[in-house]
């Protein structure tokens, strides 16, 4: 690999520190012999004020390819977080996560930790990733709405 | 006359005998590297060094002609040494070993050498001796082969570009909807077939997750927790029967994943509003017939034949996973593993309505395997061969000003680029200002006496190099480029005690040194790049620590992220998300949608992006290229 | 094509030719096996062009070279060592030839070639000929033009090489990702008319369009080529004024072959003439130095051509790519390689 991805790793860290967005938080994991991973990060993302989500901060992992930034970073929340765009697994469905569409190069951390709070409280219906999330959430909004502030609650801040 | 009369001609006799004191490092004995070694033999450099770490295999007999049948398994480095005897006449030393050892081959040990040959097969390895001839300004001749098209192109360090001055094409990923949810090419089941399924059942580690009652599930809700435990815990009993070795199951890993989970997909309406919808096996077609019958690899099978020939390759692989520790790999080799893969691809395909394929194509596919062929190596090797004459100064008739006036090589013709040239040869360009190997970092070497790895710390490593560049140690990050780690920065000094050897610093390893402290005309320090290596002494001092005496240069902040505060548009979520990579083997994504140099012999080299742009700089009126 | 079982490869030799038939396919792979290869000449280019298509699993190679070997042939034959000298040269390549691949078949023969007979060609699909003067290149492409046997030949110049081909008249048919604009019928070039076009959507991912173009390519005889040889209204003035050195220096020596420098000297500018091009760009050392390079054989040079040689060879028995057309030279110091159509 080259370098370029520690390097900007590395400046995505100094940026975060200068500046990031209230009540975020976002830093390298630590490697079993005490080093940084500046490869794998663990975030918190506060839900949006006066959302069903307010009440949480969700713990997301960031993980960077080597060939990082021309390839995105793949974002994990909790196994079985219950969101109709997330996977079972925790993986997450995001237009700017993919390379093909729009990932781009200079997209920062911060921009990921905004786009994923975003994502919270605005869910695409047409990109389904796990049943129960979607299906409440298209057919049974009361149900959904329950099982959020009850996830909230399990994240309280 | 004698042997060495033509040779004599063309450069002239006090050429020819800088040529025989000339001592050249070819890495690499495969497919460009055997067609190097004779070249280089036959214009009588004087010593040529050649490394390989490979074996040789048959599917290399088409091209490597070295190589014999009886040769096979044997190291390719010592096989190709002996293989030349008849002709040589040159001093030769092969090396059995992987060219980024540091052990084996110290910076200091590439530094003897006038120049370096690659003929590589991978792009990790390409990067580092580009970096190793940027370390010590030798001139590297790069090459590459996927098929018809090849390339070669002298770096002359400082002068020229380098290899990652132009940005490399890296595998294709899929996003992981379209993986798990919504294939609609046959490489989609195959990578589900191979980096999903196949890795669950055989190559997983063992977890219990789904029965640690003090995992944190996110939940508290019974209902949900249940729910997510068996979606776990669904493929954990998969991994339970293989391991059982109870084959009487196996129909029923076949039901759950090709008609239970595709009746799970059907549910999510909202997939199937625009795309057609998958069509699960029915239970009649599961048979439990697990005889291992003799098929044709080359022919597309029918379903029937798919899932019977999965039943029994299931049978043998779960007889193997007793023998073989519960854990085997997928192999593009190991014919079980391919064709479990390719079964288990076709049925999904069949089910998704998209082609099936004989395992031959998908093993293509599922081992990234790169075509190879003896011409374009011969090419290839026969251009780098040559120019090396022009690099080394060697043709008197045609001396270069500066190193720009060399020439790099396309194939041309064979590659559908042109009609009129079967060849294209730009002229070299000069080091791209903002490649991040070459021009945005300075180089240097840290020579430690041995016996004070054990003694030096990392905060005295730091203020060492705070002194002599008059960095602000404060904003100091250190950066282990070779274990990908951060060992210490403004934030993170819990590391600063320990001693080099303790946070294993080693001759051999890459640090990388920033200090981006902002000077108020908007310019920073470049990053340093220090290779470490040892002095052999058993009591040195602190003294005998030796840095390169340079000052560091400014460079403008230019930040690769200026879009910075611009929210990023429309953050939807898409039917996309995690990617798949497929993973490198000994050889290269090939099934990628754009033909890009890689290689058996040279794999992964220049996208086709960067091709294009020196296609477009050289564009003649009368060819017709087509750029989309 | 459909493949009988006696045509149809062994799993041994998939497995063997793998990242060929990845290329080219099982169908070219089985066509090339049946393949009748004269090769005269095998120096420096005949070794590199019999490698390559000996590796390739061509059915079966002729060799054909009356020479004996000699102590410079060391300096760029790899199937030669130090006790062949003063052998049979074809003799002394034949184990080692064979040892490459021995599923070929292979026969050498020392005979000389203005002995054999027309009838003695007659048995070849093709021919690759080497280190001929330009004499021996028409008479022998007078020969194949009678039987319709196509015919590459090949010769260096020390750094510098040539290639020249005459397939007579050969259709091939290559597959193209469709671009923008649909091709048409008709000529593409003098020598290259396409006659048909066929659109095929991919199975795999059907955004993707291929084109099927059929194209015909016609071919001149050697002595005809030199003699009419010409750029005149075939490049823009910009062109012309970049025509590489080494055309007219290799075209002159052809048509006649300089007894000395100051010979090459006025040739060349005659030929300039011929061509069309400027002699301006001669400078006499550069003449002199190919002039010094005449009639040698260098290992680099040979890998090259003989590699695009055997390429065209291997695509020509596939019918698969459109072949070379008609005439090539090689720049060993820039590392240019024009393919004119004369």
């Amino acid at each position: 690999m080259s370098s370029l991805c520690l390097q900007r790793l590395q400046e995505e860290r100094k940026k975060w520190r200068k500046d990031h967005p209230f009540g975020f938080f976002a830093k390298p994991t630590k490697k079993a012999d005490g080093t940084m991973n500046l490869q794998k990060w663990e975030a918190g993302i506060p839900g949006k004020e006066g959302t069903i989500w307010h009440e949480g901060v969700y713990p997301l992992t960031i993980e960077y390819p080597d060939e990082y930034p021309s390839k995105p970073p793949k974002l994990r929340l909790p196994a079985g977080f219950y969101h109709p765009n997330v996977y079972p697994s925790g993986t997450i469905c995001l237009s700017i996560l993919n390379e093909e569409q729009d990932w781009r190069p200079a997209i920062t951390l911060k921009q990921i930790c905004l786009g994923i709070q975003d994502l919270l409280d605005t869910p695409n219906p047409n990109s389904p990733a796990q049943e129960p999330a979607w299906r409440a959430f298209q057919k049974n909004k009361a149900e959904y709405e329950r099982k959020v502030a009850l996830q909230a609650k399990q994240y309280a801040k | 006359m004698s042997r060495a009369s033509n040779i004599s001609k063309i450069i002239g006799p006090q050429n020819l005998e800088k040529l025989r004191s000339t001592k050249c490092l070819l890495i690499g004995a495969g497919g460009i590297g055997s067609e190097l070694l004779k070249d280089l033999i036959l214009m009588e450099f004087g010593e040529i060094h050649i490394v390989d770490l490979d074996t040789i295999d048959l599917s290399n007999l088409n091209r490597q002609f070295l190589f014999r049948q009886r040769d096979i398994k044997q190291p390719k480095s010592t096989t190709a040494v002996k293989a030349v005897q008849g002709f040589n006449n040159s001093k030769l030393v092969p090396y059995e070993g992987n060219i980024m050892d540091t052990t084996q081959f110290p910076l200091h040990w590439f530094g003897s050498f006038d120049i370096i040959f690659n003929a590589l097969d991978n792009l990790a390895a390409r990067r580092y001796v580009n970096k190793m001839s940027q370390f010590l300004q030798v001139p590297l001749l790069e090459s590459g082969t996927s098929g018809f098209d090849g390339y070669m192109q002298p770096i002359i360090p400082t002068e020229t570009e380098c290899f990652d001055c132009t940005k490399k094409e890296t595998p294709k990923t899929f996003p992981v909807c379209t993986i798990r949810s919504t294939p609609s090419q046959p490489i989609h089941c195959i990578v589900w077939a191979k980096n999903f399924l196949f890795a669950q059942l055989f190559a997983a580690d063992i977890t219990n997750d789904a029965d640690d009652e003090t995992k944190d599930w996110g939940t508290t809700d019974e209902e949900e927790i249940k729910r997510i435990k068996q979606e776990t815990n669904e493929l954990q009993e998969l991994q339970n029967i293989i391991l059982s070795g109870d084959n009487s199951q196996i129909p029923k890993i076949i039901e759950k994943i090709f008609i239970h989970d595709i009746e799970k997909l059907l549910k999510i309406d909202n997939l199937w509003k625009t795309r057609t919808k998958p069509v699960p096996l029915t239970e009649s077609q599961i048979k439990t017939d697990l005889t291992d019958r003799d098929m044709d690899l080359s022919t597309v099978w029918p379903i029937a034949d798919q899932i019977q020939k999965l039943s029994s390759i299931t049978n043998k692989l779960m007889t193997r996973m007793k023998a073989e520790n519960n854990h085997i790999e997928f192999d593009k080799d190991d014919e079980d593993t391919l064709e479990f893969v390719a079964t288990a691809a076709n049925i999904r395909s069949q089910i998704f309505h998209i082609p099936m394929k004989s395992v031959f194509d998908i093993k293509q596919t599922a081992g990234n395997i790169i075509p190879a062929i003896a011409t374009t190596n011969a090419i290839v090797a026969g251009l780098s061969a040559l120019v090396s004459l022009r690099v080394l100064s060697l043709l008197n008739y045609a001396k270069i000003s500066k190193p720009t006036e060399l020439n790099m090589v396309f194939t041309a013709k064979a590659s559908n680029i042109s009609q009129n040239r079967y060849l294209t040869n730009p002229t070299l360009a000069p080091p791209n200002c903002n490649c991040p190997v070459c021009s945005r970092v300075v180089r240097g070497v840290m020579k430690i006496p041995r016996n004070l790895f054990g003694e030096l710390k990392l905060k005295d490593l730091v203020s060492i190099l705070a002194e002599k560049y008059s960095f602000d140690s404060e904003e100091l990050s250190v950066l282990d480029t070779t274990g990908h780690r951060l060992l210490s920065d403004f934030d993170f000094d819990s590391l600063d005690e320990k001693t080099l050897e303790e946070i294993k610093i080693i001759p051999g390893t890459l640090l990388l040194i920033t200090d981006e402290t902002e000077n108020d005309d908007g310019t920073c320090l470049k990053p340093l790049e220090l290779y470490i290596d040892e002095i052999a002494s058993d009591d040195g001092k602190m003294s005998d620590i030796s840095l390169p005496d340079m000052k560091i240069p400014l460079t403008k902040i230019t930040s690769t992220t200026e879009e910075d505060n611009k929210p990023v548009e429309d953050v939807v979520p898409q039917n996309n998300g995690e990617t798949i990579v497929l993973d490198l083997e000994d050889e290269d994504d090939e099934k990628v949608k754009k033909r890009k140099f890689a290689g058996a012999d040279g794999d992964d080299a220049l996208s086709k992006k960067s091709k294009s742009d020196n296609e477009i700089e050289i564009i003649e009126e009368d060819d017709i290229i087509a750029l989309d | 094509m459909t493949a009988s079982d006696s045509n149809k490869l062994s799993a041994d030799e998939i497995a063997l030719y793998d990242r060929q038939i990845r290329l080219w396919g099982m169908a070219a792979q089985a066509n090339m096996r049946s393949a009748r290869v004269l090769l005269v000449n095998i120096g420096s280019i005949g070794t590199e062009v019999a490698k390559n298509v000996v590796l390739s699993g061509i059915g079966n190679l002729y060799v054909l070279d009356e020479h004996v070997v000699r102590e410079e042939d060391l300096g760029c034959q790899f199937l030669l060592t130090k006790g062949d000298v003063g052998a049979q040269r074809a003799q002394a390549c034949l184990p080692r030839l064979q040892d490459l691949n021995p599923r070929v078949n292979l026969q050498v023969d020392c005979a000389a070639l203005s002995s054999k007979p027309r009838e003695f060609f007659q048995g070849f699909d093709l021919i690759v000929a080497t280190e001929l003067r330009s004499e021996e290149i028409t008479a022998l492409n007078k020969i194949s033009r009678a039987l319709g046997i196509p015919i590459y030949v090949a010769g260096s110049n020390g750094l510098f090489s040539y290639i020249f081909v005459d397939l007579i008249q050969f259709e091939s048919t290559e597959e193209k990702l469709k671009s923008g604009r649909s091709t048409e019928c008709g000529h593409v070039s003098s020598n290259r008319e396409v006659i048909d076009v066929q659109v095929r959507h991919d199975e795999d991912d059907p955004k993707k369009v291929y084109e099927k173009i059929t194209t015909r390519n016609s071919y001149k005889p050697f002595h005809e080529l030199l003699q009419s040889a010409t750029l005149q209204d075939k490049l823009t003035r910009r062109q012309a004024k970049r025509v590489n050195n080494v055309l007219p220096l290799t075209v002159s020596c052809l048509t006649q072959h300089p007894g000395s420098l100051k010979d090459l000297q006025r040739n060349v500018v005659q030929t300039c003439n011929d061509l069309h091009i400027t002699a301006e760009n001669l400078k006499p050392e550069y003449i002199e130095q190919f002039y010094t390079q005449l009639g040698i054989e260098f290992a680099p040079v040979a890998a090259i051509i003989g590699g695009a040689v055997a390429q065209d060879v291997i695509n020509i028995l596939g019918k698969k790519a459109s072949p070379l057309n008609n005439f090539l030279v090689f720049d060993g110091i820039t590392l240019e390689m024009p393919i004119y159509e004369f």
